[in-house]
């Protein structure tokens, strides 16, 4: 049987694509970026978080703890530093107020069919459909390869959001099955791609190079991440990359940076010592001016663009 | 918005209006020869010398004038008839099971009318004279009987009444024009509206300004009466040959008639305050509703919406104004500018919008079996989110089921869990109670549990009906004049003269209960985690040292609002059998109880009745309002919700369905998100729904409001089935509009 790991389902989801959609977000990802605004979707294994607000001190997980020497506090125990290292999930069974909770959960194909189509209705009214979001989509592709067959069956609009960061052979696959691709362009320099999320961006170019010449719909997304990829010169690069490889047919869209990513990261406290310091520097997000002023760098070169959730 | 609007926004904001009121109206209709004359003439002589005396006013830059300035009648129930309602209890209230809230009472307890709209149409068509001469000649006729010998004089009388008055407004124009020195301007302007009323006192009104003056002072003399709720039924369909005409001939344009409707909204506004309900109720629960849309009258197969329907709507948008409660009649093909108007209210935040959708609600008005097909093409939203026939109905809405409270008697023997009303004497009388049933030992499968809640409910629902059926009503001449039918047969309402009598009964904490009762069926009946006789007793100690179990409750079961198919067929089974156990019985004047699924004062105040409920609400939390799910717990986003309450067939609750949903105002901020939002709605009324409303704020601006009132003094939110001003909402309301925001999308 063929299962998917999957971080979240979001229902009447309306930023990522059209009309009304579900947005299932796989988890696991090859890249690392050090922004990442979804960082429970990194790893693929299904984790423990811990919220402390929800936590009413009842010391049920303590009594079951199956590591047993940290039972100082609960909170310790989901702190940075120490790492629960069996994976048990007794805690979470006995937790009663939520506090501990999973992220990750499996999904069969027919379930999760199952569970997109309970809004139909909504898709056929408003031409919407499903997104397919992450993590990496296209990392469980042997699951979302049958998984975009069965919807197709219900004439399902149907969305990749994609890094990228994987084999050609991986897109191959549901290039048939998949209505728009969302495929992001973060860093154009390779050097400072590596620094940034861990791997070269060769791959990445060559897969929208390829997908470009196999699909009419695509959609270049370019997070707008402040001193990382919002850079005069990088946002350069990809107009001219765009140019250079007349990608220019495809609509471009503008993804503002998100402040509520700190909020998460707060949550998480697993994993991610190195990104937390990207978040320090208290990066605020874009204000509407300068979204209009990157914008007009892109219309100048003739680009089709639009700034999501602001217009 | 023009200034003069601007100033009238103003005064009203400030309470200008409030110098002219009179607490107590002093004074009497009885002596030696009045004593002896029936009850309804006497009425009409009270309604007759209260329109006469009460005093008038005129404010700067007013165009539309009047508006109520007393509260109560002069005097006109004899001493027999005080003393002997001291005897009668049939209309004392009690909080479970004659509860009618909103409902006017006279001052010996008898029930005036409520809701029911004139038949407009017909007085702009005929005048007001025409119904002196109607009744004038029946008397002449040779065999009347004497119970419609005495209407046809009270019609006489309240007619005459209302001529006066509004000559008395003719006076006062002649005297501020004589004494006062008026700017050249507005001397004219009101020896405009001096000849416009002067028309208007005898002839039926020719022109736009004349019938939306004349509506108005019928429309604040039904307050006079005591009617409650008052709506005023379709208004663009009723004004519109009027408004036609006036802009064909030139003496009016679309500016022009905004302006009318808007200083009409605005003396609407003036009653906000002050419903004549037997409780000081909430700001903003007046019923003044204005209907929109819809069918166009006289034709069944055209839509309706004309450029009076969109100067209504530009009139919302530019007033922000808590009054009126605005329904819209919207259906399949309504024209497409309709919902766009509708989405750029909401997108400000307007709150007074209740969409119907006329498809599905004529369906369901169909399974009453009374109306006739013209009458419900046009039918008119009332209240809150009830729908009737204008001036062919003599509609009552009649107390609240609370669905928790037969649980409580099935867990406790019968017995209520909280026996004190900590707010209202009396206090809850230990022999106002359920049926003992017995030991809780004896079920062993949910079903037969479920069996038990039924047969509470059923008991509940008798009791609640056998009360209402024994309230007794108040004459009500003024109104009746202008209900067809009363007046064709020679009865008022409360003798059964309206064609259609129809009385809604409402149930609340939808959400609660089958999130309860699927609690008990979880935890009870297939985890076997408690029995029902301890479940009954942590309940009874409010959760008390089983914290642990009540978080489980709340944050590991599934609940109502989440298209989660075990817990929303618990809902459908107890709200449709609350609505077929209606349609056994029938009202004391022979018309059909309706079910309808809305909250209104429960969700925060009659709640605190209820003791701690198995869904993990302690004593003195909130429940859900209306069919939304409670508090915190749609966690699917709306999709998810319009799923849970498509399960139930709507077309059983003709008295209405009501779901909120809620959204921050970030979604209205691209116009590809507005097309998905009408998307969302029209998918769900696709499904079967028939009424829905919105609370478009953020809870952050709410948050801000409470800390700074002074800077949200127009902020509107709604609270169960009406708008109100944030601000002025008890911190409680206010409380429960924050939280139900949180989770908006």
């Amino acid at each position: 049987m063929l299962y998917a790991n999957v971080f979240d389902i979001k229902k009447f989801s309306i930023y990522d694509g059209p009309g009304i959609r579900t947005t299932i977000f796989f988890k696991g990802c090859s890249l690392n970026c050090k922004w990442c605004q979804n960082p429970e979707g990194h790893s693929a294994k299904i984790e423990l978080y811990y919220d402390k607000n929800k936590c009413i001190n009842c010391n049920s997980c303590l009594t079951v703890c199956s590591i047993g020497k940290i039972n100082k506090s609960i909170s310790s125990r989901f702190s940075n530093e120490i790492k629960c290292l069996n994976d048990c999930s007794k805690c979470y069974d006995v937790c009663p107020s939520g506090a501990i909770y999973e992220i990750g959960k499996c999904y069969e194909v027919d379930e999760l069919v199952r569970i997109t189509l309970e809004d139909l209705e909504f898709y056929k009214t408003s031409v919407g459909g499903v997104t397919l979001s992450g993590g990496e989509p296209l990392l469980q592709i042997d699951f979302i390869e049958k998984f975009l067959k069965k919807l197709k069956k219900y004439k399902v609009n149907t969305i990749i959001e994609t890094a990228g960061f994987v084999e050609w052979d991986n897109f191959y696959k549901i290039i048939n099955y998949t209505d728009i691709f969302y495929f992001d362009l973060k860093i154009l320099n390779k050097y400072e791609h590596i620094s940034y999320t861990g791997q070269s961006n060769e791959l990445i170019l060559n897969n929208l190079l390829k997908l470009s010449r196999e699909k009419s719909e695509v959609v270049i997304r370019i997070p707008l991440i402040p001193e990382i990829t919002d850079t005069d010169e990088n946002l350069i690069n990809i107009i001219d990359f765009i140019k250079n490889n007349k990608l220019g047919k495809y609509d471009i869209e503008l993804l503002p940076y998100n402040e509520l990513a700190k909020e998460k990261y707060k949550k998480v406290g697993i994993n991610c010592k190195s990104i937390n310091k990207y978040f320090d520097r208290k990066m605020k997000a874009q204000t509407r001016e300068i979204l209009l002023e990157r914008k007009k760098l892109f219309i100048k070169k003739g680009l089709k663009v639009r700034i999501l959730s602001l217009e | 918005m023009d200034r003069r609007i601007e100033y009238l926004k103003k005064i009203l904001l400030a309470n200008s209006h409030h110098k002219y009121r009179l607490d107590e109206f002093d004074g009497t209709i009885l002596n030696k020869d009045t004593e002896n004359l029936p009850p309804n003439v006497r009425k009409a002589l009270a309604f007759k010398k209260a329109v006469e005396e009460m005093p008038i006013y005129i404010q700067e830059e007013e165009l539309i004038i009047g508006g109520r300035t007393i509260f109560n009648l002069p005097k006109y129930h004899t001493r027999e008839e005080i003393k002997e309602s001291k005897f009668s209890n049939n209309n004392i209230y009690d909080p479970i099971f004659n509860n009618v809230y909103n409902e006017s009472i006279d001052e010996i307890g008898d029930h005036v009318s409520d809701t029911n709209p004139p038949n407009y149409g017909k007085i702009i068509k005929n005048g007001l004279q025409w119904y002196w001469d109607f009744a004038n000649e029946r008397l002449n006729e040779d065999n009347l009987e004497t119970d419609q010998a005495n209407y046809y004089k009270s019609v006489k009388i309240v007619i005459e009444g209302v001529q006066s008055h509004i000559r008395r407004y003719v006076e006062l124009i002649d005297k501020k024009i004589k004494e006062e020195k008026l700017l050249e301007n507005r001397e004219r302007e009101l020896a405009k509206i001096r000849k416009d009323i002067n028309y208007i006192i005898i002839n039926p009104p020719k022109t736009f300004f004349q019938a939306v003056q004349l509506i108005y002072f019928i429309h604040t003399l039904l307050w006079v009466e005591g009617v409650c709720l008052v709506s005023l039924a379709r208004l663009d369909q009723i004004l519109w040959p009027l408004y036609e005409k006036d802009l064909k001939k030139g003496i009016m344009t679309e500016d022009m008639a905004l302006e009318i409707i808007e200083c009409f909204i605005i003396k609407l506004n003036h009653e906000v305050d002050r419903p004549n309900s037997r409780f000081t109720w909430l700001k903003g629960d007046t019923g003044q509703a204005v209907t929109i849309g819809g069918t166009k009258e006289g034709n069944m197969n055209k839509s309706g919406e004309n450029d009076l329907t969109f100067i209504i709507l530009k009139a919302i948008e530019e007033l922000g104004p808590i009054d009126p409660h605005l329904h819209v009649r919207i259906m399949k093909n309504s024209d497409k500018k309709v919902w766009n108007m509708i989405i750029k209210l909401l997108s400000l935040g307007r709150a007074n919008i209740l969409l119907n959708y006329d498809d599905n609600i004529e369906k369901a008005l169909e399974k009453v079996k009374i109306y006739s097909g013209q009458d419900i093409a046009n039918y008119t939203g009332v209240g809150c989110w009830e729908q009737i026939i204008a001036g062919k109905s003599s509609y009552r809405q009649c107390g609240t089921i609370e669905l928790l409270r037969p649980l409580e008697w099935l867990l406790y023997k019968g017995h209520n869990a909280i026996d004190k009303d900590p707010k209202r004497n009396p206090i809850i009388d230990n022999k106002y109670t359920g049926i003992n049933l017995g030991s809780l030992d004896k079920y062993k499968t949910f079903e037969e549990f479920m069996d038990a809640y039924k047969t509470e409910l059923r008991y509940y629902i008798l009791m609640v009906v056998s009360n209402i059926i024994k309230t007794r009503l108040a004459y009500n001449p003024f109104i009746s004049t202008f209900v067809d039918d009363c007046l064709d047969a020679g009865k008022d309402i409360k003798d059964g003269g309206a064609k259609y009598k129809e009385t809604d009964l409402q149930a609340s904490s939808l959400a609660n209960i089958a999130d309860s009762l699927y609690a008990i069926k979880k935890l009870v009946f297939e985890e076997k985690e408690s029995t029902l006789k301890d479940l009954a007793k942590i309940l009874k100690d409010n959760f008390c040292g089983y914290e642990n179990l009540r978080q489980k409750i709340i944050n590991k079961l599934p609940k109502y609002g989440n298209g989660f198919k075990e817990v929303d067929d618990i809902a459908k089974e107890v709200a449709e059998f609350f609505a077929g156990e209606l349609t056994r019985y029938t009202n004391g004047w022979g018309g059909p109880f309706r079910a309808r699924i809305t909250g209104g004062q429960s969700y925060v105040d009659n709640i605190k009745l209820i003791g701690a409920t198995p869904d993990g609400r302690k004593i003195g939390d909130y429940t859900s309002f209306n069919a939304s799910p409670q508090l915190g717990c749609d966690k699917e986003g709306p999709t998810g919700i319009i799923r849970t309450v498509s399960n139930i067939d709507k077309l059983k609750f003709a008295g209405g369905f009501i779901l909120d949903l809620k959204f921050s105002k970030d979604l209205f901020s691209t116009q590809e998100n507005k097309e998905k939002f009408k998307n969302l709605i029209k998918t769900y009324f696709k499904l079967g729904n028939i009424q829905l409303q919105f609370t478009v704020v953020n809870s952050k601006t709410l948050r801000e409001a409470q800390k700074h009132p002074e800077l949200y003094k127009d902020l509107t939110v709604r609270v169960w089935g009406f708008s109100a001003y944030f601000v002025e909402l008890p911190k409680e309301y206010q409380d429960h509009v924050i939280r139900r925001t949180e989770l908006g999308v």
